[in-house]
């Protein structure tokens, strides 16, 4: 019988109990779901009660937050149509064949492989060329045609969001912003083609015009440059007053040949320090001072003061790339050191963006193979800076020589680390050769939601009335959206909100994959504690609900697309990067780490699920603020609810008071289902043994009985009408036989004739040849019923013994009443009777002896032949003799063939023994039934003489002149009798067989 | 106590057999066990005529419906039993007895199964008619025929009859008594070995 342990005591109880039979304690809840069942679909607002806590505030953070985003469309959830273009997400349409492929960047965000994202930095080098990065295309493809592809770059960067959304507006907001990144990555050779498609992104055109790259770059696009990034004119000059970047540092792998115009180099100088990562000074070269000077100030856009001293005045012009350069350091990457900058100048556009590489992972930068450095920087480089942007410790020297040697598919790599703070915590003994001022950029990076005052005065004292508007978008940089605290530090990078980006992109300007990731999750990763940064970061709406698997496929999405990524994505991925390093927002490198750090939840892989996602809940719930809304709890967390615990009201059994297993394959685990099957109640309930019938039922049952019992009871006989007839055939007979024979014997009639056969003389020679007054044993063996017929048999022989041989007589029975036949047979044959009246005068003890019975069968008559003097010694003294050989015949009278069959075997053996009992005469008297079995020994000649019945009685009754006429006397009734019988028997049989035959033709007539 | 029973048994037997093969040596031995197995058998017909008379007793006693019956069987039982005793057998009382009671009614009996054999040889043919039947009612008849007397003498045939009737009537009585011979001899075979123990036991 199967057994349910109950949960509350521990005991087992047999399964149909409802309650324990120990502590009355529930063992099944009726609302129990069988093991397979799928959870029905119900209300969840009538489910809210039952939920856990922190679903239930998470919800009731949910519907907070609508409230709030009816205030304030701001902080509404992602909605993509809104949402300003997504430049990463229109790499996907680019190339849709290898969407498949992820670049390492991507694949190594996962913080939980951390092993793994250290394996994949050392063999950055190795990676970096096998992995189809976007950089290697840009650098491949820049190559040959510098200012083609730079412009094909930026087309496609700009054709991105098209695909993606429809909106002019946004598009070109986004087209603004990538094409003076792309410009800065372009080669020196076009620099205009930043001006160009910044003016046409600004115009509002479609991206499509942005394409074609010719017709811009005829014109000229020297006064778009100014409007648009006159803003970084002014943010370079108040970084430059404020801390003094070394044009040495502003150098990057940005730079450009002497030929561009120094005014497109100056404008995306900033950027050199938008991180707050310093310019390497030493880097930077002569040529590449005008830029340098241009973005100088972005080497403490992070709020790391930068000495003035170290800032050259970048008069000449300086290549975009170079512009771009701070960018290196914006993640705490290192600023380049002289030599790379020395190598960066002649780097192609491509190189320029390696900062991004060091955004999230400044290590991998260390660990670039310096072999490497021989090869000219890029705009690719610039990158770089990127790699770290996640990680704080920033990359040494030597780290960013292979970074700006690198191709441009090593570029990406930073993203592999991004966010992995084991990463780059193994490599920060590395960063500690950068140089101070790289070191103070990162300082930025962790008071970047603060927004120290000394960092955001310095771009205040420079900045134009143009650059303030052209870098408000900065100011918002990791401010909360929605929150409109005014910070100074917002009013002093004003200049991120200039002319390229509208007001509206600097809302709106954090791209999807970043949207997403900092996007509320419909539910709180369980166990995920980092996603703090994003309540610091972000607005605690957006920390709370971001979804793990969310940010995982956005980040898979721009995987894919990144695979792909033109030379215009990177710079489309850099401003929209541009975001979480608003000077506002309190976020810190360690933030962003932890942004890419979001664990996947392990409710299922592991046991300890419940507790993280407890944590979770806990920590959601302290965050306070509702960023999931009830419509949006998914459907795994609906199949995951405890429906029937909290439904059924029962106390549910914690986790940790389940029981452990303690024997079997799963000892030690806790919580196990148990053997017994769960929702017993399922089964049928146990009910009373004892019949319920109505009176009806009981009528009709014992109705059913009758007929069953009337069905198995033998139906009665049918009298026959033959049986008077047969009873009186009885009486007819016997009445017949009665009568005739009473008629016979009655008249006394002797009309038989009587035909003495043959074999009659023999019985006479026997008889003479007895000695005269010789003893003679007469064995009596038969019933009183057939004393008539023996009688009648033996008359004619005794009578010629008597007569004839005087013989003596000694009647020996077999029978106890032998001794009464025997003195009835002396009787009938008139043989004792006196002689006056016709006997012999046999007189009893003189003439014949009556020697009684000889008990025990053919034992007495074994013992009586071999030893009769032991056995029966009256006889013997009676008859006068000392043996059995005295006897000088024996007479065996019987009605019986067995005891005739005894006397004559023993007899047989007594002669083969006892030779002169063999010359001995036996003569055998035997009734019509026995005479048939007699007569085999009489044939044989065991037996002298077989007298069978009445018929032989007459036949020697005849020969002895029909003395005593017994047999003569009988024969006439014997004669009628017989002929009644056998007519009887024949006219019977006659009539049946006439009747039989009569009824079986009736019977077919009848069918 | 089987066991003595079956050694006892067994040696009696094996006994009185080799006393037929070695007369000279157990003759004596054999002649001592038959006087006392007619001992035994006629203490055992006396135990049988008491046993008689306490079953009728009993009938008599429970005041049994045959009990009247039973009463009767006792008392001629003592009187026949006593008169023997004090007259003999060769006396005119028991003479009487014998000739007017006991010779008529077991006479009576037998007529009555006469009279019973003739009416199953009439129906015999209505209740089963098949060859068996009319060989068997064939048989009996001829036999009748051939001993019955007629006033006209012997009846035809009747020689013929009873050679026929005899051979056929001696054959089966050889048959009879050789598988009763053969019978006796393994049962007296089986008693000397102790599988069969009608003495007691299996």
């Amino acid at each position: 019988m199967a057994e349910i342990r109950c949960s509350n005591c521990g005991e087992n109880n047999p399964d149909f109990f409802d309650t324990c039979q120990f502590c009355q304690s529930p063992l099944k809840s009726e609302s129990t779901i069988q093991t397979g069942e799928l959870p029905s679909e119900k209300d969840t607002d009538e489910l809210e009660p039952i939920l856990p806590e922190w679903l239930q505030d998470v919800r009731q953070q949910s519907r907070d937050t609508e409230e709030d985003e009816t205030f304030s469309p701001e902080t509404k959830p992602k909605i993509r149509s809104v949402e300003p273009v997504d430049l990463l997400a229109g790499l996907a349409s680019q190339d849709d064949s290898e969407e498949d492929e992820v670049p390492d960047w991507l694949a190594s965000i996962n913080p939980l492989d951390d092993e793994k994202s250290v394996l994949l930095s050392d063999s950055d080098d190795e990676e970096k060329e096998e992995t189809s990065d976007f950089f290697a295309q840009f650098s491949q493809i820049k190559e040959p045609e510098p200012s083609d592809t730079q412009a094909d770059e930026t087309a496609q960067m700009d054709t991105t969001p098209l695909t993606d959304d429809t909106e002019s507006q946004e598009a070109g907001q986004t087209d603004e912003l990538a094409d003076w990144l792309s410009q800065s990555t372009a080669e020196s050779s076009e620099p205009v083609s930043f001006g160009e498609f910044s003016s046409d992104a600004e115009d509002g055109s479609s991206t499509d015009e942005l394409g074609v790259t010719e017709p811009l770059k005829d014109e000229t696009p020297a006064e778009q440059e100014s409007e648009d990034l006159s803003w970084l004119h002014d943010l370079e000059a108040s970084s430059r007053q404020a801390d003094e970047v070394p044009a040495s540092e502003k150098e990057t792998a940005f730079d450009i040949p002497a030929a561009q115009p120094e005014s497109s180099d100056e404008d995306l100088s900033w950027l050199d320090n938008l991180g707050g990562v310093r310019a390497s000074a030493a880097e930077t070269p002569a040529q590449s001072e005008s830029s340098d000077d241009d973005l100088s100030w972005l080497n403490n856009l992070g709020g790391t003061p930068t000495p003035a001293a170290d800032e050259p005045v970048p008069a000449e012009a300086e290549s975009s790339e170079e512009d771009l350069d701070w960018l290196d350091n914006l993640g705490g990457t290192p600023p380049p050191t002289e030599e790379e900058s020395a190598l960066a100048q002649t780097e192609s556009a491509q190189e320029d963006l390696d900062w991004l590489k060091d955004l999230g992972e400044p290590s991998a930068s260390a660990q670039e193979d310096p072999a490497a450095l021989p090869q000219p920087e890029s705009s690719e480089e610039d990158l770089d800076w990127m790699k770290n942007l996640g990680d704080t410790p920033p990359p040494t020297d030597e780290e960013s020589r292979p970074a700006q040697t690198e191709s441009a598919q090593e570029d990406l790599d930073w993203l592999k680390d991004l966010g992995d703070p084991s990463a780059s915590a193994q490599e920060e003994p590395a960063t500690l050769d950068q140089p101070e001022s790289s070191e103070e950029d990162l300082s930025w990076m962790e008071i970047l939601g603060d927004t120290p005052a000394s960092e955001t005065e310095e771009p205040a004292l420079s900045e134009t009335a143009s650059s303030d508007d052209d870098l408000d978008w900065m100011k918002n940089l990791g401010e909360e959206p929605g929150s409109l605290e005014p910070e100074t530090p917002s009013v002093e990078y004003t200049p991120a909100h200039t002319a390229p980006l509208d007001e509206t992109a600097g809302q709106d300007s954090t791209p999807d994959w970043l949207k997403s990731a900092m996007e509320e999750p419909s539910m709180p990763a369980p166990g995920d504690l980092s996603m703090d940064w994003f309540t610091d970061m972000e607005s605690e709406k957006e920390t709370e609900a971001e979804a793990t698997d969310e940010v995982q496929e956005i980040f898979d999405l721009h995987s894919d697309e990144a695979s792909d990524l033109s030379v215009s994505e990177p710079a489309s991925e850099a401003t929209s990067l541009d975001l979480p390093f608003d000077d506002s927002s309190s976020t810190s490198q360690q933030d962003l780490d932890a942004m890419f750090d979001i664990d996947i939840p392990e409710v299922s892989q592991e046991g300890g699920g419940i507790e993280q996602s407890e944590s979770v809940s806990a920590d959601l719930s302290a965050a306070g603020d509702e960023s999931l809304s009830p419509v949006d709890l998914p459907s795994w967390v609906q199949d995951m609810r405890p429906v029937d615990s909290a439904i059924a009201g029962t106390s549910t059994v914690e986790y940790d008071e389940q029981e452990t297993e303690s024997e079997g394959p799963l000892a030690g685990f806790s919580g196990v289902i148990p053997s017994a099957p769960i929702g017993s109640s399922l089964r049928p309930k146990a009910f009373s043994m004892k019949l319920q019938v109505t009176d009806e039922q009981q009528a009709g049952a014992e109705l059913i009985e009758q007929i069953i019992a009337s069905e198995s009871a033998a139906p009665a006989a049918a009298p026959h009408a033959e049986i008077a007839s047969q009873r009186m055939l009885r009486w007819i007979l016997s009445a017949i036989f009665v009568i005739v024979l009473s008629l016979v014997i009655g008249i006394g009639s002797q009309s038989f004739s009587i035909v003495a056969p043959g074999r009659v003389s023999q019985l006479s020679d026997l008889i003479g040849a007895v000695p005269e007054g010789s003893p003679v044993l007469l064995v009596v063996d038969y019933q009183p019923a057939v004393a008539g017929e023996l009688a009648a048999a033996a008359g004619p022989v005794l009578d010629q013994l008597a007569l004839s041989r005087q013989s003596t007589f000694t009647f020996l029975s077999m029978s106890p009443n032998g001794s009464a036949m025997a003195e009835h047979l002396m009787a009938n044959t008139n043989i004792s009777s006196p002689l006056e009246s016709g006997g012999l005068g046999y007189q009893p003890g003189v003439q014949y002896f009556n020697a009684g019975f000889l008990p025990g069968g053919s034992t007495g008559v074994l013992g009586f032949i071999n030893d009769p003097v032991s056995i029966k010694p009256e006889a013997l003294s009676l008859a006068n003799v000392n043996s059995f050989s005295g006897f000088e015949a024996v007479i065996l009278m019987t009605d019986n063939a067995d005891s005739g069959r005894v006397w004559v075997e023993q007899l047989e053996i007594a002669k083969q023994a006892q030779p002169e009992i063999a010359s001995k005469p036996l003569v055998v008297i035997s009734s019509a039934q026995a005479g048939p079995l007699l007569e085999p020994y009489v044939s044989s000649g065991q037996a002298n003489l077989l007298i069978n019945g009445l018929s032989d009685a007459a036949k020697y009754e005849f020969v002895n002149q029909s003395r005593p006429g017994i047999a003569r006397a009988y024969w006439d009734s014997f004669g009628v009798g017989l002929m009644i019988a056998v007519l009887s028997i024949i006219l019977g049989s006659l009539w049946n067989i006439f009747t039989g035959v009569r009824e079986r033709r009736a019977e077919a007539e009848q069918g | 106590m089987r066991i003595v029973t079956a050694v006892l048994a067994i040696a009696s037997g094996l006994i009185v057999l080799f006393g037929y093969f070695f007369p000279e040596q157990l003759s004596g031995l054999r002649d001592l066990l038959v006087d006392w197995a007619v001992i035994i058998a006629g203490m055992a017909v006396l135990v049988g005529v008491a046993n008689l008379v306490f079953v009728q007793m009993e009938k008599v006693r429970t005041r049994d419906r045959n009990g009247l019956y039973g009463a009767l069987l006792v008392i001629s039982l003592i009187f026949t039993f006593g008169l023997g005793l004090v007259f003999g057998p060769e006396h005119i009382s028991m003479q009487a007895v014998v000739n007017a009671i006991i010779i008529p009614v077991e006479a009576s009996l037998l007529a009555i199964l006469a009279v019973t054999l003739v009416y199953a040889s009439i129906r015999l043919l209505r209740r089963r008619t098949d060859v068996i039947s009319v060989i068997f009612l064939i048989s009996a008849v001829l036999f009748m025929l051939a001993i019955m007397p007629t006033p006209f003498g012997p009846f035809p045939l009747d020689q013929l009859i009873t050679f026929f009737v005899g051979m056929f009537s001696r054959g089966g009585a050889r048959g009879l008594l050789i598988g009763v011979a053969l019978g006796t001899l393994l049962t007296g075979l089986r008693v000397l070995f102790g599988v069969d123990r009608p003495y007691g036991g299996n």
